[in-house]
């Protein structure tokens, strides 16, 4: 090959193929920096329909994939009303969704759940799955924090243990903190774990 | 002769013997056990290859379970077939718990219940996070399997929770252990 050619060849690879240096460890449909993928009209326990859009006014949005019936999306249950009482005057939103098609897990057993634990929360039901697939989200529960300018800058688990009483890291809460002072979180992404998603 | 010192105390040893055989039906009514109890023993990735490792000419499948995960425990039972199945044509199957160690109790009831006559193991590092990676959990998903050709290789891991892959079924793990069953090994690659 001349010299002249040559050049152009190793650009256009080096374009085609860039170095993934940021791509994510457990993720395999985003990366942090990423734009949020955009979801519409999903409806929710309140038999309205809810966009990303709706949430514009939240400073951070923190939205876990989870659903009504796996143990381990049932044992946050509760961690995850605490943070958002905690981070409620602070511009921080919390929303939910289920992409589970099964019995059990579907928005008449969402309300009961709602309602008997006090959610605190938006708890949207989308069918067609695809806000879980947008976001590579792969278990319940699976949580990604957008900020200001919805970018993921966060995402995996919430914290380090499933029993709250043996939790030492607080992945989720320290990565709000972070952000909501201004700065990117220290550990920006962790190993999610749970239940598979039921994808179809 | 110490005939009737062994018959007496024969007579002694019946009495507790058959008091605990009694107990013993009254509890295990429902199916056989396994010559054995299962026996859970903690390991780590590292002694997880050794073990691969040691059984060069099996096919290895590794199923990654918890008692918290309901699909684990609704497809478990096909693990047990597998076994059951192809223990005799070279199959090595093993189970991996990642429920914190706590759990070990819960764990091994499960397995009897299932009887598991294989070798039973829990995740060294408990149930949290740390399990999933070190044992490359793909998706941080349960169920979980590893399959492990004939050379100690592995060769196919069948993940849950995947958003771009479609879910996979236990007829296609049935298809994919028969093959590697099936496959001819190369002297040198052994």
């Amino acid at each position: 090959m001349s010299r002249v050619r040559f050049v152009p060849v190793v650009l256009a690879i080096g374009l085609l193929c860039p170095l993934n240096v940021d791509a994510a460890k457990w993720n395999k449909v985003v990366n942090i920096g990423d734009s949020a993928p955009d979801w519409k009209d999903i409806p929710g326990i309140d038999d309205q329909k809810h966009s990303l859009s709706d949430y514009k006014d939240a400073k951070l949005i923190v939205q876990i994939f989870t659903c009504n019936n796996c143990p381990v999306a049932v044992a946050y249950q509760d961690r995850i009303k605490q943070l958002q009482q905690d981070y409620q005057d602070q511009g921080v939103q919390v929303v939910a969704i289920n992409v589970n098609n099964v019995e059990g897990d579907r928005l008449p057993e969402m309300k009961e759940r709602a309602e008997s634990e006090r959610f605190n929360y938006p708890y949207l039901h989308d069918a067609s799955q695809k806000s879980a697939r947008g976001f590579g989200a792969t278990v319940t529960p699976h949580v990604f924090v957008l900020d200001q300018d919805r970018k993921i800058a966060y995402m995996g688990a919430v914290d380090d243990e499933m029993d709250p009483d043996m939790v030492t890291a607080t992945y989720l809460r320290d990565a709000i903190d972070f952000l909501l002072a201004g700065k990117q979180p220290k550990i920006k992404e962790t190993q999610q774990l749970g239940c598979g998603v039921k994808y179809e | 002769m110490l005939k009737n010192l062994a018959s007496s105390r024969m007579c002694l040893l019946a009495v507790p013997l058959f008091a605990l055989m009694a107990l013993g039906t009254q509890r295990h009514v429902v199916a056989e056990l396994p010559a054995e109890a299962v026996e859970i023993i903690a390991m780590d990735e590292k002694q997880l290859a050794a073990f691969v490792e040691e059984r060069r000419g099996k096919v290895i499948f590794v199923d990654f379970w918890a008692t918290w995960c309901a699909a684990c425990i609704e497809e478990f039972p096909h693990t047990v077939e597998l076994h059951r199945k192809y223990a005799e044509r070279g199959l090595v199957v093993a189970s991996m718990s990642l429920d914190d160690l706590e759990e070990k109790e819960q764990a091994q009831e499960f397995l009897n219940e299932q009887q598991a006559g294989f070798a039973n193991w829990i995740s060294a590092y408990g149930g949290g996070d740390e399990s999933f990676t070190q044992f490359e959990i793909a998706n941080g998903a349960l169920p979980h399997y590893k399959l492990y050709d004939r050379t100690g290789r592995l060769v196919k891991t069948f993940n849950s929770g995947d958003p771009v892959d479609k879910p996979f079924t236990a007829e296609e793990v049935e298809v994919s252990v028969r093959e590697l069953l099936d496959a001819q090994v190369d002297e040198d690659s052994q």
